[in-house]
């Protein structure tokens, strides 16, 4: 390719880090079966931005951080990070990025947490004094210095997940896939990482982040802008104020009821309801319900219905939420 | 600038290969470990070969010579081969490092290379050992005249037979690897079958000529029977009249296993990327 034709692809992406268009993706699990993963996606993710992409699992968010991390290819449309295809020019994507995955516990167990940082900063080709002074700034960032000398498989979940997301970081990639960071992690872990992904956009890097998450409230604490997806389909997107605005004229209402016999299935004949997810909870023996309405007077037709099967024990107005967005969009909450 | 990141991914790969190779114990066990596991074979055959000769009645020292070079050449097929075939398996499963290797801009095959090149170090260390305590067991101890003579081994031409043979058996090991990046279910068994195959009919012990007819074939088609043939000729005929054509079989062999494993390993990682395997974990 030439340097001015280079130069111009640059230039056209020099705004957005990552563009995906209309990106399919297909599994055969068998001659006879297919499951659609990813279903006509496209959006863009800019310089400097936390992007995320939220949804249940099994929704597609993992296909499309795979195909962007080049781990995987898609069945249908293209896809670019940086300016280079990641199909046509994988070893160039590789050059810029890095994936962390949360919920396994990856790791060379019988070398030191350094050794670790150590191997993989050198399949980045980062110069040796570099790469220590990378070690000892993200072991200060994240915690680790005292076990930088502990071998990995000593470390608790916690700690191994920071040692990954130091991995993730030793090339300060220009784009970071997050797959579920937090997964699994205690609440301190889970702020800190949190923290850190804040902070490396903050500071006008140009770096950006491409997050998977189901939980909302972090996709909310973290995401310049977020796309909801469900079974494979982008059925929303815009930063978490934009997305709110979607139900903002409708009515979020939390039910707390005891468990009914039969299930909630009921919920979604009631006319005027647009949606509901339910939470157990053990500690009360309790089922909270968020459920949103299309009109207030809707209201008065499920309170109704519940006490007509179980005891309320509480009912509250709240605040749309990205989860309210989901239900509303979807009809049901995360499974 | 390619190149010189292949090789500094290579090596630091091999760096990490043998650190894993030998921190899991101390340095006295890991030495005995590497001695034990390779003579346990040696003496497994050399015994068997023992027990049935005083039963026989007529021992055929030169039959036994075979034997011995066979069992110390075949420790490379077992460690680097079956090492290298093994390690997508112990990536996916074991550490669950494969994708993050999988992404850095090198991607996976300098890796394998390192990993393999650690292998064929380690394996370099317990092939000498084995040389030295197989001739102090058997030579010495049991008086079995071994017909090697330490001033007639051609070790020029030994060394040739050894790093042709490594570049073979990593060929061969990334044929393993590739198709162990396909399937998720073959994985450790892969590498045993075919070490097996390798055994039997890879000249180690038994000579492809008293195999029978379709067996004698597969024999002639395999790297490892002419690694074992190059390193038999090296130490005991020594001369290069003999030893040339097996270096020259060996070396074409050597050529055509690195090219059949490039172009297996590019295809299976292909095939792995489409049907979405490469970071999938084995299902046995």
């Amino acid at each position: 390719m030439s340097n001015s034709v280079e130069q111009q692809k640059r230039k056209v992406f020099d705004l957005k880090t990552i563009e995906v268009e209309n990106v399919s993706r297909i599994f055969r699990i068998s001659s006879e079966k297919e499951i659609l993963a990813l279903d006509d996606v496209s959006l863009h993710v800019k310089e400097g931005e936390v992007f995320g992409l939220l949804g249940p699992n099994g929704a597609g968010k993992t296909t499309l951080i795979k195909i962007l991390a080049t781990l995987l290819l898609p069945s249908k449309g293209r896809a670019f990070v940086a300016g280079h295809d990641v199909v046509k020019e994988p070893a160039k994507v590789r050059r810029v990025i890095n994936l962390v995955s949360g919920g396994e516990t990856p790791g060379y167990g019988s070398i030191t947490t350094r050794e670790n940082l150590w191997f993989f900063s050198q399949l980045y080709g980062l110069p040796k004094g570099e790469s220590m002074k990378r070690i000892a700034k993200l072991s200060e960032d994240l915690a680790l210095q005292e076990y930088l000398n502990t071998r990995t498989h000593k470390l608790s979940t916690g700690y191994r997940q920071r040692l990954n997301l130091a991995r993730g970081l030793i090339n300060d990639p220009k784009v970071l896939f997050l797959d579920e960071p937090t997964l699994g992690l205690d609440v301190i872990t889970a702020k800190r990482i949190r923290e850190i992904v804040r902070n490396r956009v903050k500071n006008g890097s140009g770096n950006s982040i491409l997050i998977t998450t189901h939980y909302m409230v972090e996709a909310d604490q973290i995401c310049d802008r977020i796309a909801i997806i469900d079974r494979g389909r982008m059925i929303a997107l815009g930063t978490p104020a934009e997305l709110k605005k979607m139900v903002s004229k409708q009515t979020i209402v939390s039910i707390e009821t005891q468990p009914i016999d039969g299930g909630m299935d009921f919920m979604s004949s009631i006319a005027g309801v647009n949606g509901y997810s339910q939470t157990d909870e053990p500690s009360t023996g309790r089922i909270k319900l968020k459920v949103v309405l299309n009109e207030e007077g809707a209201l008065q037709n499920v309170i109704h219905a519940v006490s007509a099967r179980g005891r309320i024990f509480e009912i509250a107005k709240s605040e749309p939420t990205l989860e309210d967005v989901y239900i509303a969009l979807v009809g049901k909450g995360f499974e | 600038m390619a190149v010189k990141s292949f090789i500094r991914s290579a090596w630091y790969s091999a760096w990490l290969g043998w650190k894993l190779e030998t921190n899991w114990a101390d340095p006295l066990t890991f030495a005995g470990y590497y001695l034990l596991r390779p003579f346990a074979s040696l003496l497994i055959v050399g015994f068997i070969f023992v027990i049935g000769s005083f039963a026989g009645g007529n021992t055929n020292t030169q039959y036994f010579t075979y034997l011995f070079l066979g069992q110390i050449a075949y420790v490379y097929v077992l460690q680097i081969t079956v090492t290298t075939g093994y390690f997508i398996h112990e990536e996916r499963a074991k550490y669950e490092t494969l994708r993050s290797v999988y992404v850095t801009p090198t991607s996976i095959r300098p890796y394998l290379l390192g990993r393999a090149l650690s292998a064929a170090f380690a394996s370099t260390v317990s092939l000498l050992l084995t040389i030295v305590f197989g001739t102090i067991v058997f030579s010495g101890l049991l008086g079995l005249n071994l017909e090697i003579d330490l001033f007639r081994i051609n070790y020029a031409a030994l060394v040739m037979s050894l790093t042709l043979g490594i570049v073979s058996l990593i060929s061969t090991g990334f044929i393993l690897s590739g198709i162990n990046l396909v399937s998720t279910r073959l994985q450790m068994n892969l590498s045993e079958y075919v070490s097996g195959i390798f055994f039997l009919l890879g000249d180690v012990i038994f000579p492809p000529t008293t195999l029978p007819y379709p067996l004698y074939l597969i024999s002639y088609v395999l790297p490892v029977t002419y690694y074992t043939r190059a390193v038999r000729a090296s130490i005991i005929d020594g001369a290069w009249d003999v030893v040339i054509p097996n270096l020259q079989m060996l070396l074409l062999m050597a050529i055509l296993t690195t090219i059949v494993g490039s172009i297996v390993f590019a295809a299976a990682e292909k095939r792995a990327k489409r049907l979405g395997v490469i970071d999938r974990k084995s299902e046995y």
